[in-house]
């Protein structure tokens, strides 16, 4: 019976022991075995592992890609303008004793990131002028290659000192300091004023030219016509004149008696006084003796 | 037999609850995959089976094993420019979250949705710590890289188009760069326009562009009542021409051939003629003439009034 406790003892011990002794690695995390307190593995792959109880302390730390975002700041461009810059970075531990030995903790490693962070953008920012960060013109506009070139500093510092991988350097926003919106505000409304009065001048000049080219077509349509219609009555009375020479000009003569006949029935009308000799041809028929006329 | 039973039985009542235990801990590696999700397996923390499509399966249970589910058919949204719970509740959002910077120094307030899907179940498990709010920063830096070299007139108007793709295209290629395991489905634009205090000069150009429009509009509307007026005036004109010349002609004709008729006639009996239409001619014009005065011998002394 005493025998039978005692191996029962001892399989408890040795089932705590396994229990004490195995540990597992996830796939989200790193592994830092420490031997009274000095390191000495690392498990960087996930699985079952062994160790020590009581002696050997296992130090985990996240293995996934972690995102920082250190609080917005405002910096100062080479020609002296204020941009408010908002920067995120994704990183993970590269280099887990390193990590443990330089920060330890997440939130040292952060506040170093962002303080290697805000140095280099600093300096980045500090070098170029404004518009080299924001501009519609294409060749001056370089906030790709700057934000590369940032990033690749704060990887090197960062993988060097802290054994951290910068994945990425972002900046996730730009904006104006507070202070200096108003001025923005009142500069965008000038700007729309002006657009709207182009607007507005470009209707007025457009309908005036319309208007114009409307009243000049006009004009020339009107004139032709008149040109046209002058030429075709012109064409009437020269093809009239050919016809009355024609006709008129077989005995012109009597043309000619008969046209003044024609003239003094218009001439004449009721205020005209007329003289007329006693013996002209009308009157002599009429005082005369019958048979006195004579022609003409 | 008490006793064979307290010795045998025992032991047997302590191998039957082991069993027991042991069958109860197996049994509970029994475990469902929605049809909406797939399921990640892991064995002392490293991925055995990333991919275990819907329905029942077997898997050991912790501590030894352990399984992770991803709804992968569920297409999520997250905001860009504003935040799900300020919205909610009728917030403003900070202008700090709401602002983009354009090219060319305007302030633009810019809001949109990412949609987007979990594409690898193991990625988007153990990949990161955040993926979700990866996403949602990466789609505001590309928004800020694309706002800040495009001009607001672009943003505002033709440009959106071909900012949202670059948006989308620039997340998707970041987020399979840093294996986040989630795919874009679309990057929509809910709104964009200025912030409320310029908003109203905004409006203006608006105004101004319809007032362009209407102007050209009115002076076009004046040429085409113009123009087709002159063309029928001058078709006018030209009918008139020729109908001038018609009778001009038509006439001339009829004098020339009434001439040539007279002319015939004047031919067979001169005299007679001339003097017949010598007196019709008096006949017709001296009725209408107020007086008329015989001179007898031409001396012109003695004038005879015969009619008043």
């Amino acid at each position: 019976m005493r025998s039978r406790m005692l191996t029962a003892t001892l399989a408890v011990l040795v089932a705590l022991a396994a229990f004490g002794s195995a540990f597992v690695v996830e796939t989200t995390e790193y592994a830092v075995v420490t031997r009274f307190g000095r390191p000495t593995r690392t498990y960087t792959t996930p699985g079952l592992h062994f160790r020590v109880p009581l002696v050997d302390q296992i130090v985990r730390m996240d293995a996934r890609l972690l995102m920082t975002e250190p609080p917005m700041a405002e910096y100062l461009t080479l020609d002296k303008k204020n941009v408010v810059a908002r920067i995120f970075l994704t990183w993970r531990v590269g280099d887990p004793l390193r990590y443990l030995q330089t920060v330890q903790l997440r939130d040292a490693a952060e506040a170093r990131l962002a303080a290697v962070t805000s140095s280099e953008i600093g300096a980045a920012f500090g070098s170029v002028p404004f518009e080299t960060l924001v501009s519609t013109d294409a060749d001056k506009m370089r906030l790709g290659a700057i934000v590369d070139q940032i990033e690749q500093r704060v990887r090197d510092t960062a993988a060097r000192e802290y054994g951290v991988d910068v994945v990425s350097l972002r900046v996730e926003r730009l904006a104006f300091p507070q202070q200096n919106e108003a001025s923005v505000y009142q500069r965008m409304r000038a700007e729309r004023q002006r657009i709207a009065k182009q607007f507005r001048s470009e209707g007025e000049e457009q309908a005036l030219k319309i208007r114009a080219e409307a009243d000049r077509e006009r004009a020339r349509l009107l004139a032709e016509a008149d040109r046209k219609a002058a030429e075709i009555r012109g064409q009437a009375e020269a093809e009239a004149a050919r016809i009355y020479a024609d006709a008129l000009g077989a005995d012109p003569d009597f043309y000619r008696f008969v046209r003044t006949l024609e003239a003094y029935d218009k001439i004449v009308d009721k205020d005209t006084t007329v003289i007329l000799p006693a013996d002209s041809p009308l009157m002599k028929g009429l005082l005369g003796a019958p048979g006195a006329g004579a022609t003409r | 037999m008490t006793k064979l039973l307290a010795t045998l039985g025992a032991p047997r009542a302590r191998a039957i609850v082991a069993v027991a235990g042991v069958l109860a801990y197996l049994a509970s590696g029994f475990y469902t995959v929605p049809a909406t999700s797939l399921a990640v397996t892991r064995l002392f923390g490293a991925t055995v089976d990333a991919a275990v499509p819907p329905g029942v399966h077997w898997w050991w249970p912790r501590p030894i094993g352990q399984v992770d589910r991803a709804e992968v058919t569920r297409a999520f949204t997250m905001p860009v420019g504003y935040l799900a719970i300020e919205d909610a509740r009728g917030m403003q959002p900070d202008p700090s979250i709401a602002s983009w910077l354009t090219g060319d120094t305007n302030i633009l307030q810019l809001r949109a949705k990412v949609n987007y899907r979990i594409a690898d179940p193991a990625k988007y498990l153990f990949g990161s710590e955040q993926p979700a709010q990866v996403l949602r920063y990466v789609a505001g830096s590309a928004f800020t890289e694309a706002a800040s070299s495009l001009s607001v007139d672009d943003l505002l108007t033709s440009g959106r188009l071909a900012l949202l793709e670059r948006v989308r295209a620039q997340t998707q290629l970041l987020l399979d760069r840093w294996d986040v395991g989630l795919q874009v489905l679309a990057v929509n634009l809910e709104s964009v326009g200025p912030p409320a205090v310029v908003m109203a000069a905004f409006q203006d150009v608006q105004n101004a562009r319809a007032d362009r429009e209407r102007l050209v509009s009115e002076a076009e509307t004046y040429a085409n009542g113009l123009v087709p007026v002159a063309r029928g005036e001058a078709e006018r004109k030209a009918n008139e021409a020729l109908t001038f010349q018609n009778q001009r002609v038509s006439r001339a004709h009829g004098d020339a051939e009434r001439f040539a008729k007279l002319a015939a006639e004047h031919r067979r009996a001169p005299d007679l003629l001339e003097r017949r239409l010598y007196l019709e001619t008096a006949e017709r014009v001296l009725p209408r003439v107020r007086r008329y005065v015989l001179d007898p011998g031409g001396d012109g002394a003695l004038p005879i009034r015969i009619i008043e």
